[in-house]
């Protein structure tokens, strides 16, 4: 990969949506992110064949949220409120992406949800998932269905529930590897667009070297940048300095580095912060 | 004879009474010092001191008087002098009341601190608008509200995490649908499906079954927890955003509260503000963001500063004395119901009325409130319920703002009550008598408010005293309207004329408001001819022009006369026709003009005919001066027979009705010339009513009489033409200066008699006879002619009468 190879190019931005407000969430900040890039913004909606099998089930019950009521459910029951709720999504898109001027199209599939978002996901330069995208309820579990949905090539930037704040800067975890340089590139692509400022996170005594920084002032850029150290012997530390951090967003350059973070469950429900996985860097051509 | 009616011929000095200029020690006004008060109204200005000075109930004042009379100067002046002295009266705010805002609370401040008061709540609330965000956006604040949020979420998490795990231990998948979860058998992390699911035994469906339902139950049960969860956490975040609140707000109140320590209400108003800036503390700040929305083209949600919710904090400076120094007084010019009492404005948002406390707006009465208010009665009854309005006001000794839609039930939407503020105001109605009078004898709580009557007088004596006063006020008006100075001349003239307007050689008329028109435009006549003061000769201009403005009718009457249309002799002598003398007023104008008056008798019993009277042409009291004729008639000539004449009367080429009985010794002596047959002088012209005794009375507009048949007589010729009018209007002679130049060179001749006697010798050059031993008037006498001729009447009379029961018997 050349140096001057862009590291997050966004042309296409996936965005899975159902209806709760977390989906709204995620469809805001997806279409803040195409208005930046001037991108096309995808939608994505998936029928939940388990929940589909579920329901086809004779014992299955329904307890309704509102009434804590049990009423029995039917295929054609779900079915009905699943187009109900496809519709409005479809609605909301072209109503949100007609207001941003911006492209977009909608898509309805049902299947396995994870399965699904990453076949669709197979094509888009980003894929944006709100809360309900990456968790279906359970503390237990969270970060491996966005592990799996995102363990093909493509971007993803995971939201936690209150989505991310219009004015935001970008912090990105750096040891010196390179999957961190990619990271801090792409952090500087975003801020250049947005002209936020950059916070980068390295354990003390890591020098970054002049190389990187650089080019964050070259040809007139003027983002601000910052350092925070922490101690990389003390997985406390690091915590403080994301918790010191946790208005931006956490940009981290491979999913391999996530081994070295805290857990994802702790950044995206404890901190409520929002994380951009890079996945692998594409082969050189 | 000839020296009897010498005797009645006035000298040119009885014509006119000029002023001594003489004993005027200035050159000009302009030499002398303002006079305090108006001029004349000694009486009046006793009255308001009095009505002013009484400080009871019901004491208000009603200056009554002909418009003009300077009865609005003389209050504005008086009032003005005295409030100065007295106290300002305190300022008055209107604040929501928090608890009952369609009640808002009146708040009284010392004069001055109403506006302290606003600006200090104003600052106030822009500082709490940037300290109540700063102050949720500390760390501190923030870390507590996720400590709280994180909490209520962790219990939520945690009901549905042990859910999980048990639902996991029943291999129970708990799926999420779009209303609510659904409870369905799984293996390992797959739902089952309908058709292995039917495979599984019936055993084994009973224990799913168990499971589901045991499941469901606790599912159940953590659905109606997390409505608690809420509760408890919004409750939580109350008490913080509370505290927060109080860490934000109180301080700044403090400094308010120490500043008005001293006005227990403003205190409490500030304590009940501060409690409800808490309990809405989230209308202080900016509402969350909504980008969203905006992209779905929502309307962006206001901050509080934006929709007005900080408008209830807002105070209402609704009566500011800050800048004023003693009592006010106010003139309301136009007191609608509205005007007077205040109202409550409505302002339009997004298609309907809304209000609150900041649009009640004050009336006049709660301007004046603790001073005076001056307002002119006609216009206030003009009005529609301003004046039951301000009755019930004084009445009440409060004012209470409701529309009249309220007022009359009319309406029952909800509106403002704003709490009612005592009343301390005198008020001053001025008007003119008929009004007074009025309202005196219809208006039974009239009397219970406006207890003093300050009656403006039209005219006063005339003194050397009181020219001088007269000299100052002109001066005096003369510096405040900014016109020339007057000299001793001008101002000699102007009370002359101003005895002229009077009517009376003895009076001075007090119109000042025509008066000081008189001033301006003789100011306008000198400085047109470049003077450096007003001279008499400006003066004498200014009336001539004035007369000149309005007197086209006069000279189109004049016209006729001399074009032969309307007949009326000047010369030579007639029997039954007498010149009459008319006044025609219109508007400010008045004017006279001569009449003829003709008279035919004939055998008849005893009627003296009105012709205007009978085709309705004639007022009352001319009808009851020609009825007197009769009167007169009968008892001095026909004690002892009966009247037996049918005369009539008749105002020839009169065509607009006449009222008045100043023609009726006119009409008499054509009468008496009519039975004697005695012609009369078509040379003079009369005037003067008469009663049964054949006294000739005084009459008004003599003056004007006298000038409009010297007028026509000068146009034809003066060729020793002459007018007689009752000798008790002598002392109202101020005539024009070529009429008394006439007389003084005897070309014209003015008679004053004071019976019908007197009058008919001059009138037929024939002595009018007086009864002698015998009870016979002298031969060849006017009287003894006329009742000769009425002798011979009734001879007649009693002839055909007799003649009549003959032929019936």
């Amino acid at each position: 990969m050349s140096q001057s190879a862009s590291a997050l190019t966004l042309r296409r931005i996936l965005v899975a949506l159902d209806a709760s407000p977390h989906s709204l969430a995620a469809l805001e900040t997806a279409v803040r992110l195409a208005v930046n890039a001037n991108a096309e913004l995808l939608g994505l909606f998936v029928e939940d064949a388990a929940l589909l099998r579920a329901a086809e089930i004779p014992l299955a019950r329904e307890l309704s949220y509102f009434s804590a009521e049990s009423v029995p459910v039917s295929r054609e029951g779900v079915e009905l409120k699943l187009r109900a709720q496809s519709r409005q999504i479809q609605a909301t898109l072209a109503r949100a992406a007609e207001g941003a001027r911006i492209a977009s199209s909608f898509r309805c599939v049902r299947g396995n949800v994870a399965v699904e978002i990453s076949s669709a996901a197979g094509d888009v330069d980003l894929l944006v998932l709100g809360r309900t995208g990456w968790s279906v309820g359970r503390r237990a579990g969270i970060g491996s269905t966005a592990l799996e949905i995102a363990a093909g090539s493509v971007p993803v930037l995971l939201l936690p529930e209150r989505g991310i704040p219009e004015k935001v800067h970008l912090v990105v975890y750096f040891d010196a590897s390179k999957s961190a340089e990619r990271a801090l590139r792409a952090a500087r692509e975003l801020a250049e667009a947005r002209l936020g400022e950059i916070a980068i996170l390295a354990p003390s005594g890591l020098a970054i070297p002049a190389s990187l920084i650089e080019p964050f002032s070259a040809n007139g850029a003027s983002i601000e940048i910052r350092t925070r150290s922490f101690d990389a012997s003390n997985e406390a530390s690091l915590l403080r300095a994301l918790k010191a951090e946790r208005d931006g967003v956490l940009v981290v350059g491979s999913r391999d580095l996530l081994h070295n973070l805290p857990p994802l469950q702790a950044i995206l429900c404890d901190l409520e912060m929002p994380v951009l996985l890079l996945g692998p860097e594409p082969a050189n051509p | 004879m000839g020296s009897d009616i010498d005797q009645r011929l006035l000298a040119p000095e009885k014509l006119y009474r000029p002023c001594d200029i003489t004993a005027f020690t200035f050159k000009t006004t302009g030499e002398l010092s303002d006079l305090a008060d108006t001029i004349g109204q000694d009486r009046a200005l006793e009255a308001v001191r009095f009505g002013v000075g009484i400080q009871q109930q019901g004491f208000n004042l009603f200056l009554l008087g002909p418009a003009g009379t300077g009865k609005y100067e003389l209050a504005r002046s008086f009032l003005g002098k005295r409030a100065a002295k007295e106290v300002t009266p305190d300022d008055w705010c209107y604040v929501n009341n928090f608890e009952k805002p369609e009640k808002p609370r009146a708040l009284r401040l010392p004069s001055g601190r109403g506006s302290v008061l606003q600006e200090d709540m104003r600052g106030l609330l822009e500082n709490l608008k940037s300290a109540i965000p700063s102050a949720f956006e500390t760390e501190n604040y923030r870390a507590r509200k996720q400590a709280i949020e994180q909490e209520m979420k962790e219990k939520q998490e945690r009901a549905f995490e042990e859910l999980q795990q048990e639902a996991s231990k029943k291999e129970i998948a708990v799926i999420r649908t779009p209303t609510g979860f659904v409870l369905a058998p799984a293996r390992g992390n797959q739902v089952v499906s309908p058709e292995d699911f039917e495979k599984l035994p019936e055993s084994e469906h009973r224990k799913i079954q168990s499971s589901i339902s045991e499941l469901q139950e606790k599912l159940r049960k953590v659905l109606e927890q997390m409505p608690r969860y809420e509760q408890e956490g919004r409750e939580k975040l109350r008490n913080l955003n509370g505290e927060v609140a109080i860490f934000a707000v109180g301080h700044l109140i403090d400094e308010l509260r120490k500043k008005h320590a001293d006005l227990p209400p403003v205190v409490a108003f500030l304590n009940e503000a501060q409690q409800d800036m808490i309990d809405n503390v989230n209308e202080f700040m900016a509402p969350p963001e909504n980008p969203l929305a905006a992209m779905l083209g929502a309307p962006a949600p206001l901050a509080a500063r934006d929709t007005g919710f900080l408008r209830r904090y807002q105070v209402n400076l609704f009566v500011d004395h800050r800048s004023n120094h003693g009592a006010p007084v106010l003139y309301e010019d136009h007191p609608t119901y509205q005007n007077l009492i205040g109202e409550v404005q409505y302002m339009a948002h997004l298609g309907a009325l809304s209000t609150d406390f900041n649009l009640i707006r004050p009336g006049a009465l709660h301007r004046a409130n603790g001073g005076y208010l001056i307002l002119d009665a006609h216009k206030l009854l003009m009005q529609p319920y301003a004046w039951e309005a301000l009755k019930r006001a004084l009445q009440s000794s409060e004012m209470r703002i409701e529309s009249i839609g309220q007022m009359l039930s009319l309406v029952s939407t909800v509106s403002l009550e704003p709490e009612p503020i005592p009343l301390n105001v005198k008020v001053v109605l001025t008007g003119e008598r008929t009004l007074y009078y009025l309202l005196s004898s219809l208006d039974l709580e009239f009397n219970e408010l406006f207890k003093v009557a300050a009656d403006f007088e039209e005219q006063m004596d005339r003194s050397a005293a009181q020219d001088q006063l007269y000299a100052q006020w002109i001066g005096t008006v003369a510096r405040k309207d900014g016109l020339l100075p007057f000299t001793a001349g001008a101002v000699g003239r102007l009370i002359e004329h101003g005895s002229r307007v009077a009517g009376d050689t003895q009076k001075i008329s007090t119109h000042t408001r025509t008066l000081s028109d008189l001033l301006r435009e003789s100011d306008y006549w000198a400085r047109e001819a470049a003077q450096p003061a007003v001279r008499g000769e400006d003066v004498q201009r200014a009336i001539e022009a004035q007369i000149h403005r309005s007197d086209r009718l006069r000279r189109r009457l004049l016209e006729e006369v001399l074009q032969g249309t309307l007949l009326i002799d000047t010369a030579g002598e007639k029997v039954g026709q007498v010149n009459g003398l008319s006044v025609f007023e219109f508007a400010n104008f008045s004017f006279g003009h001569p009449s003829r008056i003709t008279a035919r008798v004939r055998l008849g019993k005893g009627d003296v005919i009105d012709i205007e009277r009978e085709v309705k042409l004639s007022g009352p009291i001319h009808s009851k001066g020609v009825l007197i004729l009769s009167g007169f008639l009968g008892g001095r000539y026909a004690a002892d027979h009966p009247l037996s004449l049918s005369a009539s009367l008749v105002f020839e080429q009169s065509y607009g009705g006449v009222e008045g009985d100043s023609a009726s010794s006119t009409e008499l002596y054509a009468l008496l010339s009519a039975l004697s047959g005695l012609p009369i002088k078509q040379s003079l012209a009369v005037t003067g009513s008469v009663n049964q005794h054949g006294q000739v009375q005084a009459i008004g507009g003599v003056n004007e009489k006298i000038e409009g048949f010297f007028d026509l007589c000068k146009a034809r010729g003066l060729d020793d033409q002459g007018v007689m009018i009752p000798a008790s209007n002598v002392r109202h002679l101020m005539l024009r200066k070529d009429v008394v130049e006439a007389a003084r060179a005897g070309s014209f001749k003015i008679y004053a008699v004071e019976n019908i006697d007197q009058g008919i010798e001059i009138l037929t050059g024939v002595p009018a006879g007086n009864r002698d031993a015998a009870g016979k008037f002298p031969e060849g006498t006017v009287n003894d002619r006329v009742e000769k001729r009425l002798v011979e009447l009734a001879e007649k009379r009693i002839a055909a009468q007799r003649a009549e029961s003959k032929e019936e018997s």
